[in-house]
C-alpha cells in the first residue's frame, strides 16, 4: 500500500498501518544504522528509537515530503545524536588529523586483492558527519541527490560536494 | 573546463552515470586530453567499487521478528513522565536560540537605558519637587513671600493684598512655626518672632500704601 495512505490512516489511529510501515522500512533504517554508528546492537537501538520518534511525532509530517525521506531525516537525526553521545564517551580521531597523503595505486590494489572490506566500514566512520551520511545515502541506498539534500539539509550542489569530499577523505585514508 | 571543476561539479556524477549526454562529451572529451584527470577519475571508480564490496551481513528473520517486537512494545508503553521546564528550557537553549533571544532583549535594554536617563534627568526632579514638599520647603516659602512682599512696589501690593492677604496675614498662618522646625534659624519662639517682625514691617507698609 501507498506510503501517504498508510500514514493517512495511522494519523486517524489505525496502528496496524504502523506496523505495515515498520515491516516495510525496518531493514532500510537499521543497514543505514549499522552504517552510520558501526555497531549492530547500537543500530538495532537507534531503529527502535527512530521508528518511536515516528510514532509520536507522525502528526508533524505534512506530506511536504516523501514519508520515506522523512523516515530517513529522522534515523539520520537519531544516528547523530547517539555518535553525539558516543563522542563524549570516546574521542574519535578528528579526520583533520590525517595525513594528507595521495594513495598509491599498489596500495589500493592491495586493499581490493585482500578484500579488506572491514576497513572501509573503519574508514567510513572516521568520516564527518554529514559526509558519512551522504555517502551511506548515496552509495547504499541510492537515493537521489535531492533526496539527500532533503534528508541532510542544504543544496543539492553541496550533496554532491559532500559526496565529492567523502570519497577524497576516503581515498586519503585508505591510502594512508 | 578546468580539472577542478572536472573533479568537483562532474566525475562522481561521471562515475555514478547520472549526466546529461551533453555534460558526458565534455568530461569524456576532458579525460582523454589530462592524464591527471584520467588517474583520479580510475580512483574514484576503484573507491566506488570498493565502497560497494562493504556490506552489512541480513541478520535473519528472528533479528528482525524480535526488532519489530521491541518497536511494538515501546511504542505501546506510557509516554514517559513529563520533563521538568528546567530539562525543556536546557535542551531548547542551544547557542543560535540563545544569541537570536539575547539580542532583541539586549536591543530594547540599550534603547531603554538612554530613554530612562532621559527622563531621570528631565522629569523626576520636577516630580519631587511637585510631590514632596518638605517641611524645610515650605518654610522657606513662606520666608520668601514675606520678604517679596515687602520689597513689592506699592501699586502691586495693594492688588495683592486685596487678593491675597486674608491668606498671608491670617492668625492660623502667623501661628504655624512648626513649618519652620529644620531649617536652623533658631528655636520655635525665635522664627515666630522673625516672621511676625516681617509681618509688622509688611503691615507698616501697607499702612503707608
Amino acid at each position: 500500500m501507498n506510503d501517504l495512505i498508510l500514514v493517512e490512516k495511522f494519523k486517524g489511529g489505525d496502528r496496524t498501518a504502523f506496523k505495515e510501515l515498520v515491516l516495510k522500512y525496518q531493514k532500510e533504517i537499521y543497514f543505514l544504522a549499522c552504517r552510520m554508528v558501526f555497531n549492530k546492537e547500537d543500530a538495532a537501538d537507534v531503529v527502535q528509537e527512530t521508528f518511536v520518534q515516528v510514532f509520536r511525532k507522525i502528526h508533524q509530517f505534512r506530506s511536504a515530503s516523501t514519508f520515506k525521506t522523512w523516515l530517513y531525516r529522522v534515523a539520520i537525526n537519531r544516528c547523530k545524536n547517539f555518535l553525539r553521545v558516543l563522542k563524549k564517551n570516546r574521542e574519535l580521531a578528528p579526520i583533520e588529523n590525517y595525513a594528507v597523503t595521495d594513495p598509491k595505486d599498489s596500495q589500493l590494489d592491495l586493499l581490493l586483492k585482500n578484500e579488506r572490506v572491514d576497513l572501509i566500514g573503519e574508514t567510513i566512520e572516521k568520516l564527518p558527519k554529514k559526509q558519512k551520511a551522504v555517502l551511506i545515502l548515496r552509495t547504499y541506498h541510492e537515493l537521489s541527490y535531492k533526496e539527500i539534500a532533503e534528508i541532510v539539509g542544504g543544496s543539492v550542489n553541496s550533496a554532491k560536494v559532500n559526496f565529492y569530499h567523502a570519497i577524497e577523505n576516503i581515498k586519503r585514508l585508505v591510502g594512508k | 573546463m578546468n580539472c577542478k571543476t572536472i573533479k568537483k561539479r562532474f566525475l562522481t556524477d561521471y562515475v555514478e552515470g547520472n549526466l546529461e549526454l551533453d555534460q558526458k562529451t565534455l568530461v569524456e572529451d576532458h579525460l582523454a586530453n589530462c592524464l591527471q584527470c584520467r588517474e583520479h577519475f580510475g580512483e574514484i571508480q576503484r573507491i566506488a567499487s570498493l565502497l560497494k564490496s562493504y556490506t552489512v551481513a541480513d541478520p535473519g528473520e528472528v533479528f528482525w521478528d524480535g526488532l519489530t517486537s521491541k518497536i511494538y512494545s515501546r511504542v505501546n508503553k506510557k509516554k514517559p513522565a513529563q520533563k521538568k521546564p528546567w530539562e525543556i528550557l536546557q535542551e531548547w537553549m542551544t547557542w543560535k536560540r540563545l544569541v537570536y533571544t539575547a539580542t532583541p532583549v539586549l536591543l530594547i535594554l540599550l534603547l531603554l537605558f538612554p530613554a530612562h536617563h532621559f527622563y531621570q534627568s528631565h522629569f523626576s526632579e520636577l516630580t519631587s519637587q511637585e510631590n514632596v514638599l518638605t517641611v524645610e520647603e515650605i518654610g522657606n516659602e513662606f520666608l520668601l513671600i514675606d520678604e517679596y512682599l515687602i520689597q513689592m512696589p506699592a501699586n502691586q501690593l495693594e492688588k495683592f493684598v486685596q487678593k491675597m492677604a486674608w491668606l498671608i496675614l491670617s492668625p492660623e498662618v502667623l501661628a504655624w512655626p512648626e513649618y519652620f522646625d529644620g531649617l536652623g534659624l533658631g528655636t520655635d519662639e525665635e522664627i515666630f518672632q522673625m516672621r511676625k517682625q516681617n509681618l509688622d514691617l509688611l503691615a507698616k507698609r501697607l499702612h503707608e500704601v
